[in-house]
């Protein structure tokens, strides 16, 4: 077994342990998760939010968790929800949440408290055409005519919507800052991969974002804000673990780079590239 | 039971990509050939059914012919694969570079460049970090001054915002990490949990069984 096999086999173990036995690591919750939070419950009753959809399946279990719980908390507000986005996964991906999250639907009736639009193609220019059109697509997912719809009848550009929320795994909250928020003025938070959390903290730090659910972390803070712990709870357990074994292997290898240099076992670095 | 069957499908393809890992063999090769096959299969049936909601039935239920100019533009596209006619498919890049440019630079202004600047300036410099920050701002565009000599005084300031910056990509490769264990973490629990367990169980015994016989080989 190569040395490389053995750490991918301590990694696989670690992540693992949370799963078969969950330890519960306290969660302490982030400023901008709780931000996100109270923007969401301070929404006047009536208020509209677009979720945006950017995501496909392939993020879910990093983002699935912060999703579930978000989604979870806006069917719990007396607001009106409309779901679209601009990934081709999107009707998948509502639906898994509805399923895998067992999502409680309440007193919410479709086509007066939350609508599914679909998704849109076209990236930037899409989300510009919604902001400027809300019945841009014509029927809903399920080919319902928007005009039939009882919700969509006082919705009809981004300055009747409070907030925009998105899914993303990318840089789409530039889109929505440029397309939703410096126009029409409506709010901006995003649920983001923690591959792009750094990029997307410098809106949060200006204000421009109010609030972020940052990846499977921010998920488990959220579940735990709204009082339903599920699998972002147990998810920070497993990231604990991982990233003490991840902490632990670099320090070893500093260590043992160090003992190589002052002893002068160590080999020349092979010259790579052209 | 059709839990029991997805659960086994799913930890089956799951540990299929794994054995890569292991070595190259047929398993991966199948499971990354569905994989793709799929997944294309997916996008293009949301694709043509896109093509129906948007140009097919506003045209033969409404009447709206303006829908048959996006989608011509569309299909002029794919004359790219035509070497005489290719030149057709600049038309619809050309629209869909200027139109997104045009107008992302529209909200651009005010967004990353007059509200980062806002913030920055109008920072509260009695919190510490704040003032992290602005060293580090100011340190980091510094070094990317490219028209003066960066010695003396410039280049001690260049050099701090060399570090700034290596930091910061550390941090981002950090939050690659943290991503990537998320994402691990989901798939492995597929693995450890019901009925995923015995398809690992099956796998193990597997490559115990391949590496015997390369041993002997």
């Amino acid at each position: 077994m190569e040395q490389r096999h053995i750490i991918y086999l301590l990694l696989a173990i670690m992540i693992a342990i949370p799963y078969i036995q969950p330890i519960g690591i306290p969660v302490e919750t982030s400023k901008m998760t709780r931000d996100f939070y109270n923007k969401l419950k301070s929404l006047p009753e009536g208020s509209a939010v677009v979720l945006m959809v950017d995501v496909g399946l392939g993020s879910w279990v990093e983002l699935g968790p912060a999703t579930v719980a978000v989604v979870q908390h806006l069917l719990d507000l007396p607001i009106k929800l409309l779901v679209s986005g601009g990934s081709a996964e999107l009707p998948v991906v509502w639906e898994y949440t509805l399923e895998q999250g067992n999502i409680k639907l309440g007193d919410n009736k479709y086509g007066e408290d939350y609508v599914v639009l679909g998704f849109i193609t076209g990236g930037e220019p899409a989300a510009a055409a919604l902001a400027d059109n809300l019945h841009l697509t014509k029927e809903d997912q399920y080919g319902t005519p928007l005009e039939e719809i009882p919700m969509m009848k006082d919705l009809r550009t981004a300055a009747d919507v409070k907030v925009v929320l998105s899914i993303m795994a990318g840089t789409q909250e530039e889109w929505y800052l440029r397309q939703w928020r410096a126009p029409y003025g409506t709010d901006v938070g995003i649920i983001v991969s923690a591959v792009t959390t750094a990029l997307a903290m410098t809106y949060y730090v200006s204000g421009q974002i109010f609030g972020m659910v940052n990846s499977l972390r921010g998920g488990a803070e959220y579940e735990l804000l709204i009082s339903k712990p599920g699998k972002g709870v147990v998810g920070t357990d497993m990231l604990s673990l991982s990233h003490l074994l991840l902490v632990g292997l670099l320090i070893i290898g500093n260590i043992q780079l160090l003992y190589e240099k002052f002893s002068g076992t160590r080999k020349p670095e092979e010259k790579t590239g052209g | 039971m059709t839990d029991l069957f997805l659960g086994l499908v799913l930890a089956g393809c799951t540990l299929a990509f794994f054995s890569l890992l292991y070595r190259e063999n047929i398993f991966y090769r199948s499971a990354e050939h569905m994989y793709i096959g799929i997944g294309i299969g997916y996008i293009l049936f949301q694709g043509f059914d896109r093509v129906i909601a948007y140009v097919w039935t506003p045209v033969t239920t409404r009447g709206e012919w303006i829908w048959i100019v996006p989608f011509i533009l569309g299909l002029l596209i794919y004359t790219r694969y035509i070497k005489s006619v290719n030149w057709m498919s600049k038309w619809p890049m050309a629209l869909i570079i200027g139109s997104g440019t045009g107008l992302a630079m529209g909200g651009l202004v005010a967004t990353m460049i007059v509200g980062l600047i806002v913030s920055t300036i109008t920072l509260d410099f009695r919190n510490v970090s704040n003032i992290v920050f602005l060293i580090i701002t100011v340190t980091g565009i510094a070094y990317f001054l490219l028209t003066r000599e960066q010695t003396g005084t410039l280049g001690y300031v260049t050099k701090l915002g060399r570090f700034c910056l290596m930091a910061a990509f550390g941090g981002s490769m950090a939050s690659n990490v943290n991503s990537f264990c998320s994402r691990l973490g989901g798939v492995i629990e597929t693995l450890v949990t019901y009925p995923g367990y015995y398809m690992t169980a099956l796998a193990f015994i597997l490559v115990l069984a391949d590496s015997m016989i390369l041993k002997k080989k």
